[in-house]
């Protein structure tokens, strides 16, 4: 008995640490790749929006139109794992996206309050977040990347300096895009 | 009393079967990186794609990260100077170090390794099979492993490097380092 509960407290201890370390996001499995369909399509004029940000300011998109590339990041939702783990990507990345002469937006259906509290659980995200709550999804729904149950794709969309729309990757939700094939694509716009 | 024992001892496997720790053998799985000259003479290997096993030295030190994950990022410097602190110590160089980019391509390895001045060589894991054969650790995580033919896991840490210099003292212990 003695060495059975032994075992079981041994075991359990090297059980825990590897639960404790897990980082604390909403498990949501493996969903559908992709359950919306395009509306806007590459040579299209970005339709525009303003957008409440983290800020405290709302941001509108034609504001940088002559004067940056834009690449807007939809991601599905915060606190899951794989959107978790592509911003703070691209947010030590900004410099290079700087070299393009471009920034970068995010873009999620999740209120600002929500946002702001996962930003800072991400080393805090500097480049605009903005919130796409209200009316529900609507800028998600006007580029045609509102998924059925209320969230967005995991898309990303460069647009030139005339606003144009010039790459389109409507990605598999379940996957994180490569920093290389998005860096290739805005070398194209040099 | 005994089934509950028994479902606490199958809980416990069942989460902690597949995560390598200590005392465990170190999978000896195939790394891919792009080295320059200077870091496959650093590990004593002739191709960009080694084995754990075919690393030359007497322990290796791992840390296990992703260009996305937050700690990583905060950890960086700190690990960098890890290496510069052991690596001043260790003329005969018996600790590698090197770092292996969970769930990265290529190009993410590359932009990680100069952000962050990352000074020893880090490999690519775009398809995650080294994350599986780990276990699906979390990042970062940190391995000291005894190199040979059957490399053998002698420390693993889950989680952000709260304490660089009891990490230090391990790792001196470890190797007999002054």
């Amino acid at each position: 008995m003695r060495k059975t509960l032994f075992a079981t407290l041994v075991a359990l201890l090297l059980a825990f640490p590897a639960l404790a370390q897990k980082p604390t996001t909403y498990p949501v499995g493996q969903q559908t790749p992709r359950d919306s369909v395009l509306k806007v399509a590459v040579g299209d004029l970005a339709p525009d929006f303003e957008l409440p940000s983290i800020t405290g300011k709302k941001v509108r998109l034609s504001d940088y139109r002559g004067k940056s590339n834009v690449v807007i990041s939809f991601v599905p939702a915060a606190w899951t794992p794989v959107c978790s783990d592509q911003w703070p990507g691209y947010n030590i990345a900004q410099e290079m996206f700087k070299e393009f002469d471009t920034v970068l937006i995010g873009i999620s259906v999740d209120n600002t309050p929500s946002q702001y509290a996962w930003s800072e659980a991400m080393n805090t995200i500097s480049f605009p977040v903005l919130s796409d709550f209200w009316p529900h999804g609507a800028v998600s729904e006007s580029y045609g990347v509102l998924r059925s149950d209320g969230v967005s794709e995991r898309a990303l969309f460069i647009l030139d300096k005339q606003g144009v729309i010039q790459y389109i990757d409507v990605h598999d939700i379940n996957a994180r895009p490569d920093l290389g094939v998005l860096v290739e694509e805005l070398a194209k716009l040099k | 009393m005994k089934r509950i024992l028994a479902t606490l001892f199958a809980f416990a496997i069942l989460f902690s079967a597949s995560t390598v720790f200590a005392g465990q053998p170190f999978p000896d799985v195939s790394l891919i990186g792009k080295l320059s000259s200077d870091q496959k003479a650093y590990l004593g290997v002739s191709g960009d794609t080694v084995k754990v096993s075919d690393i030359k030295g007497d322990y290796l030190f791992i840390e296990a990260y992703s260009m996305y994950c937050p700690i990583c990022q905060r950890d960086a410097a700190e690990v960098n100077e890890v290496y510069e602190k052991i690596t001043a110590i260790d003329p005969q160089v018996r600790v590698k170090f090197i770092g292996l980019a969970l769930g990265n391509t290529a190009y993410e390895v590359k932009f990680y390794q100069k952000k962050y001045s990352v000074p020893f060589p880090l490999f690519v894991d775009e398809d995650y099979a080294v994350h599986k054969a780990l276990g699906e650790v979390g990042t970062p995580s940190f391995y000291i492993v005894k190199l040979g033919p059957k490399p053998e896991t002698l420390y693993m840490k889950e989680g952000e490097l709260k304490d660089k210099e009891a990490l230090l003292k391990m790792i001196k212990a470890t190797a007999g380092l002054k």
